[in-house]
């Protein structure tokens, strides 16, 4: 790998902001924020990957042309994450309407 | 300190700042909205540092949606009589707004108006521009990726359109 300064800082960013909405959807009984905090996950996720494409550079010719490939995995995460939230809070509005509240505490109908 | 260590201590203030409100804001989730709208305006600049403007742009684009479309979503809760806002004085959530929008244009302007140097390892190769190298890639060997992503998106709409115009049982 190329020698890069910014590398550990952004990766540790990365990390910080992955561990927070890991809290985020493990603590948190509301639907809508547990939805927020997988939201930041994928933010910290795409950081990391125009981190290392870009730190990887030219060291991998086939796999890295230009440092351009993390770009390309970070808009694809970008675009799922589009996705997720739209698919999530049409989610969350169904609940709402069938069960009244938004605490996934409450929803045990499939619970074993 | 460099202005590279400057700009990405700012934007990581922004980003860990607004993770903490997403995580920890208990008043009302359009607090919490506006936590993650000034996360992702901090990621987006570290985007633009790590060498990634296009990126960065494309995530300050998506956070103001993401939090147009939660605050519709919170008020066609609290719209269908079953939720309430917690007390939160108008005041106290202009500011919060106030303060978002604020982070946004600051990441934008930054991005807009040329990014601090990036340090040596996380700079382009010589000879290649980066966008354009993007661009080249998502019209070129990565065509895939760009028809998949637009395939996934119609899907989404699709199926959150089904889900939301089931009615209620």
């Amino acid at each position: 790998m190329t020698d890069a300064p910014g590398l550990d800082r952004l990766v540790a960013l990365s990390l910080v902001l992955f561990a927070l909405g890991m809290i985020g959807v493990l603590w948190r009984r509301n639907l809508l924020l547990i939805l927020m905090s997988l939201q930041l996950m994928m933010a910290a996720g795409q950081l990391a990957f125009v981190a290392f494409g870009r730190a990887w550079a030219g060291v991998v010719d086939s796999v890295s042309r230009g440092g351009s490939d993390g770009q390309v995995v970070a808009l694809a995460a970008l675009v799922v994450g589009a996705a997720q939230i739209v698919v999530g809070l049409a989610i969350v509005i169904a609940a709402f309407r069938n069960r009244g509240s938004l605490d996934v505490e409450q929803a045990r109908a499939m619970r074993w | 300190m460099s202005g590279f260590d400057l700009a990405f201590a700012l934007c990581a203030l922004f980003s860990v700042g607004g993770a903490l409100l997403v995580v920890g804001g208990r008043r009302t989730p359009l607090v919490n909205a506006i936590g993650l709208v000034i996360a992702m305006a901090g990621v987006a600049g570290a985007c633009g540092l790590a060498g990634a403007p296009l990126i960065g742009l494309l995530q300050l684009l998506v956070s103001a949606a993401v939090a147009m479309v939660l605050l519709l979503v919170t008020l066609a809760l609290v719209g269908t009589g079953g939720a309430t806002l917690p007390e939160l004085s108008a005041s106290a959530l202009v500011v919060r707004g106030a303060s978002a929008i604020a982070v946004v244009a600051l990441v934008g302007l930054m991005m807009i108006h040329g990014l601090p140097a990036v340090p040596a390892g996380l700079a382009a190769p010589d000879g290649l521009a980066d966008i354009r190298d993007l661009g080249r890639g998502l019209f070129g060997h990565d065509m895939i990726v760009a028809a998949a992503a637009g395939f996934v998106l119609l899907v989404a709409i699709i199926g959150s359109v089904a889900l939301v115009a089931r009615s209620p049982e």
